[in-house]
């Protein structure tokens, strides 16, 4: 600060900072309030994060990247007599940066699994059990397989799957980043099937819808 | 103030300057961004435009991750397949993709949409009478507004911006300068002020709003196969003659490999001729696999006929109506000997 200062003068209007911090004031009120009248949409912008990221579901760790379908080749039973069953698990994997919620439907081809011969309910059976293992005991030569699915999860579907979408998880199941969630699958071929059933074979599709958190 | 224009005041200090300096560029960057609310409030009060935050990135690369949207609204019967709307869900989340499907219902529309970086369809469409087309896309605006919107972001801002119009205030009154110019300092010191508030406070007061691009994948295992058993044949049965201890006794032994453990055999007794059924049974249940299965013909079974066929057919012991689709068969006759009697033999 200098030696030779001037006098100081009283404060008024025209001074610079007064002014200014007058016209923040009013500025700050005015701001706040004044513009809620004119925009009614929905949505607060305060809160809420910025996902850059990349939402991607696997299978048993394969299908990186968006899209595509896995040969799940131990998905498979051969020489199945009445009455037998096989357990498998299934790994939904979320291989992205954001955690994403999954359904998934299924359906079947093939005559062990569509063919008029036999009731639906004496066709090829699938029971989809989230959260839980699936294993077989019994061997295929013995033809005294049975499946089972663990004790823990929670069973979403049992039944036949047919030419059509058959939703075998409705519920949305959530997984975070880098999460796994295993699926045990448990396919039975009925001790009511009939002869015509003989022989006869199927393939299975699943198909699993992922989406990101808190989409609609 | 009074000052007399070039009155001979000390030269200011460089920390002074710096500051000065340091003050008017916080308020240019202050101006710019004040200008860009004020262009985004009066958009918004000519055009109805709304301002949309995009929180994630769907719709990239046309839309990136923290870009600033503008989209105006538009009637459901001017929309068209391939223009990105921005709409409300049910659930109150705003979804901003690009229309891939449209079915119109008079004044109401069915929108399917998908993001850019999806790849599928929003799981529901959406129906609506108007929606919000986006204009323009800002790359990283939407970052900035949020952070200017935010309660810390206000407070800072306004803080920043208000000690930076003091300090300049400041150094301009050190400066000397007449009084016109200290005026216009400080209007325009003001307008600046003005638009960086103003831009805050119209960000709170609801003009951009977030929006996602929400991401989806699907994934798909498609099974081997499975397949259901088919019951194989038995070979072709052997048959030899077995002596009893008397006549009667003797019997023709009609045997074959078990194919499977898990197989029984229906065997049946019928005449060569006629095809009639005269005796049948289950035999080979548990056997074990390549161990000899047999029936023995005897006497007892025979009708009256001489000549005889012991058809044998293969079924899964566990699931009886599974049977084999062939079977095989052996022949077998009665035999009268003089005065001792009947046995069975086995030939035509």
């Amino acid at each position: 600060m200098s030696a030779h200062r001037a006098p100081r003068r009283r404060r008024s209007l025209r001074d610079v900072p007064v002014r200014v911090l007058l016209c923040l004031g009013l500025l700050l009120g005015f701001g706040a309030v004044g513009t809620m009248a004119y925009w009614t949409d929905t949505g607060t912008l305060t809160g809420g994060s910025f996902t850059a990221g990349t939402l991607d579901v696997g299978l048993d760790a394969a299908l990186a990247g968006p899209g595509g379908t896995y040969a799940a080749t131990t998905f498979a039973a051969g020489n199945l007599v009445p009455g037998e069953s096989a357990a498998f698990t299934l790994q939904v994997k979320n291989l992205g940066s954001v955690p994403f919620t999954y359904t998934a439907r299924g359906t079947s081809s093939g005559e062990l699994a569509t063919s008029t011969s036999a009731t639906s309910a004496q066709r090829l059976q699938l029971t989809v059990k989230v959260g839980s293992t699936g294993s077989t005991t019994g061997a295929e030569s013995t033809h005294d397989r049975v499946g089972s699915c663990s004790a823990s999860g929670t069973q979403t579907y049992s039944g036949p799957l047919g030419a059509t979408d058959t939703s075998v998880v409705p519920t949305a199941q959530t997984i975070a980043t880098g999460g796994t969630q295993n699926v045990c699958l448990l396919v039975t071929l009925p001790s009511a099937a009939p002869n015509a059933l003989q022989g006869k074979s199927a393939t299975t599709t699943l198909v699993v819808d992922a989406k990101q958190v808190g989409a609609p | 103030m009074t000052e007399q224009p070039g009155s001979a005041r000390p030269a200011p200090g460089r920390a002074r300057v710096a500051a000065g300096l340091a003050a008017d560029g916080v308020l240019w960057v202050g101006a710019l961004l004040g200008l860009a609310g004020l262009v985004l409030v009066v958009a918004g009060w000519l055009l109805g435009t709304t301002a949309l935050v995009v929180r994630s990135g769907s719709m990239e690369p046309t839309i990136g991750t923290g870009a600033l949207a503008l989209a105006r609204p538009v009637a459901a019967r001017d929309v068209e397949v391939g223009d990105v709307v921005s709409v409300v869900a049910p659930s109150g989340q705003r979804v901003t993709h690009r229309v891939v499907g449209l079915r119109r219902d008079g004044e109401v529309a069915r929108l399917t949409l998908r993001g850019d970086a999806n790849s599928r369809p929003d799981a529901e469409p959406y129906t609506v009478s108007a929606v919000d087309r986006v204009v323009v896309a800002v790359p990283v605006a939407g970052r900035v507004v949020a952070v200017l919107s935010s309660p810390v972001g206000r407070g800072l801002s306004v803080a920043v911006l208000g000690g930076a119009v003091a300090v300049r205030a400041a150094v301009r009154r050190r400066r000397g300068g007449t009084a016109v110019q200290g005026r216009h300092a400080a209007t325009t010191s003001a307008l600046l002020v003005a638009g960086a508030v103003l831009l805050p406070g119209v960000a709170s007061g609801g003009a951009p709003a977030n929006t996602l691009a929400s991401f989806t994948d699907t994934a798909t295992a498609t099974s081997a196969t499975f397949a259901a058993h088919a019951v194989v044949s038995q070979a072709q049965p052997g048959c030899a003659d077995v002596n009893g201890v008397l006549v009667l006794g003797n019997v023709a032994r009609v045997s074959w490999t078990q194919v499977d453990r898990a197989y029984e055999y229906t065997w049946e007794l019928r005449t060569t001729s006629t095809g009639a059924l005269v005796a049948s049974g289950v035999v080979g249940t548990g056997a074990a696999a390549g161990s000899p299965v047999s029936v023995d013909i005897g006497t007892a079974l025979l009708g009256t006929a001489d000549s005889y066929q012991v058809v044998v057919r293969a079924r899964l012991a566990g699931t009886p109506a599974w049977v084999a689709t062939t079977t095989t068969s052996t022949a077998v006759r009665r035999q009268t000997v003089a005065i001792l009697g009947v046995s069975v033999r086995c030939g035509a």
